[in-house]
């Protein structure tokens, strides 16, 4: 292990100087003076292409256009419902972007989600001054039928999937119940006996609570196998 | 009580009433993450002051109360009953209502607010036990919180009260040299940028008394501020250290 590993996974606190010869400021840091500072309590990550940047260990999510997020719809309207994304800034889904002509006179939107429905859907803009919009138009989005919802830290969700989904295609391969991870920490788990449910949950609790360790994927690995034998010989 | 003379709280030799030395900070403690439900809180112990702060949010504030550009901060301090030596009345007072608003100021700079327009972020400060300098103490506490709220900040703020007793300047006043002495002069930082989030004071200094009480204060502030740092570490570096052999 080089030094430069070392640093990499290294904690910082809001103000702490993370660089001075210039280096870019990227999310969760800020520039004062000529130099970086980190603004959350997070986990630094030094690349050279793309600079600083400090990954939150806490918070709640902040909505990017094109996350896949799962959202709880918490109220329906006359033409749009609101969805609870995990985020202090609660979603908006518009009929039009569920595909549904309006007239309100004529069809209750409640047919399609009602209120305690889970959706998939993507954030397609968000300005933080108007309502994040969500939308359901493309393929794998809309209602999640059946299956147990949790959260996770909304931060250590890119743990849960992993370099380039090393993770959760492991996860599905390995596990007998189905996971729809939405970036916003919110987790459907769905199929699978009561025991593999709370085996799952187990897991992305020990990922969550481990997102920041080194050889995750490997003792997730050995977990599972412990637990269901290995099936890819 | 009775009064204390000033011989009391600074002998001859220099020493307090409780045994420190005129330049010597109490003993000072972070804990974090104490509360589970709470987004964010930290437990301090500064000397006998015990200080509770819990952070919720942000969420989305209410209509009439939010702002377009920015979040709203809201800080309630609130001292318990039994907090200090003579029964305080539960409800909230009007020296309560003050310093609220003094720790929301001294908190404000350093948490960057218009990263989170129209929600709303709220602090409660709960005083378990009072020894002096309690709005420094709570200042602590609820940047700690703050942090552990993964709410975005520039600096942590560390506060400290510089006092005057036998016409001598000496830091981080316990309640006795609050109550008796000739000044009380609570100074908060942003440590990182050096840089006044908070400066009150109480009593009579000189010009010359002023710059050397803020002098003292940085060097407390900085002792403090690797406390602070260290116990926030301490909570999550389990997380990011590498844990096989």
């Amino acid at each position: 292990m080089s030094e430069r590993i070392e640093k990499v996974r290294e904690v910082v606190v809001p103000g702490e100087r993370l660089s001075d010869e210039g280096a870019r400021a990227g999310e969760g840091c800020y520039r004062d003076d000529g130099n970086v500072f980190s603004s959350f309590l997070g986990v630094v990550e030094r690349d050279e292409q793309r600079g600083v940047r400090v990954r939150p260990l806490r918070g709640k999510y902040m909505p990017k256009v094109d996350d896949f997020v799962v959202g709880k719809v918490i109220e329906v309207g006359l033409t749009d419902w609101t969805v609870d994304i995990n985020s202090p800034y609660v979603g908006r889904l518009d009929s039009r972007d569920a595909g549904i002509e309006v007239d309100p006179i004529t069809i209750d939107l409640r047919r399609y989600f009602d209120v305690g429905d889970y959706i998939g859907a993507k954030v397609i803009s968000f300005d933080r001054v108007t309502p994040p919009s969500l939308t359901v138009k493309e393929r794998g989005l809309g209602k999640i039928r059946g299956g147990i919802p949790i959260s996770i830290i909304p931060s250590r969700v890119p743990r849960v999937i992993g370099k380039k989904g090393s993770m959760i295609s492991m996860l599905d391969k390995m596990l007998k119940t189905k996971l729809v991870v939405g970036q916003n920490g919110y987790i459907i788990i769905q199929g699978g006996t009561p025991e593999d449910v709370s085996f799952t949950i187990s897991v992305l609790r020990k990922i969550e609570e481990e997102a920041y360790t080194y050889g995750l994927t490997d003792r997730i690995k050995e977990l599972l196998i412990k637990r269901y034998g290995n099936q890819n010989g | 009580m009775a009064r204390l003379s000033q011989e009391e709280l600074l002998t001859d030799e220099g020493i307090r009433s409780d045994g420190r030395k005129i330049d010597e900070a109490r003993p000072f403690e972070v804990e974090v993450g104490v509360l589970t439900q709470a987004d964010g809180s930290a437990l301090v112990r500064q000397g006998k002051n015990l200080i509770l702060a819990g952070v919720m949010g942000p969420y989305e504030a209410e209509r009439h109360s939010q702002y377009l550009d920015r979040s709203s901060l809201r800080v309630r301090y609130h001292m318990q009953p039994y907090s200090t030596n003579e029964r305080k009345s539960p409800t909230y007072s009007r020296r309560e209502i003050e310093l609220s608003r003094a720790i929301r100021e001294a908190l404000e700079p350093a948490v960057i607010l218009t990263e989170l327009p129209r929600t709303q972020i709220d602090v409660f400060v709960e005083v378990l036990q009072a020894d002096g300098g309690t709005r420094c103490a709570s200042v602590n506490a609820a940047s700690v919180a703050l942090a552990d709220a993964g709410i975005p900040m520039r600096d942590l703020v560390t506060a400290v009260a510089i006092g005057k007793v036998r016409d001598t300047l000496v830091v981080d006043i316990n309640d006795l040299e609050d109550e008796n002495g000739q000044a009380d002069f609570p100074i908060a930082m942003m440590p990182n940028k050096g840089k006044i989030t908070l400066l009150q004071m109480n009593g009579l200094l000189t010009q010359d008394e002023i710059k050397r009480s803020v002098d003292m204060a940085k060097r407390v502030i900085d002792s403090l501020y690797v406390v602070q740092v260290n116990a926030l570490k301490k909570k999550y570096a389990p997380l990011a250290a590498p844990n096989e052999g």
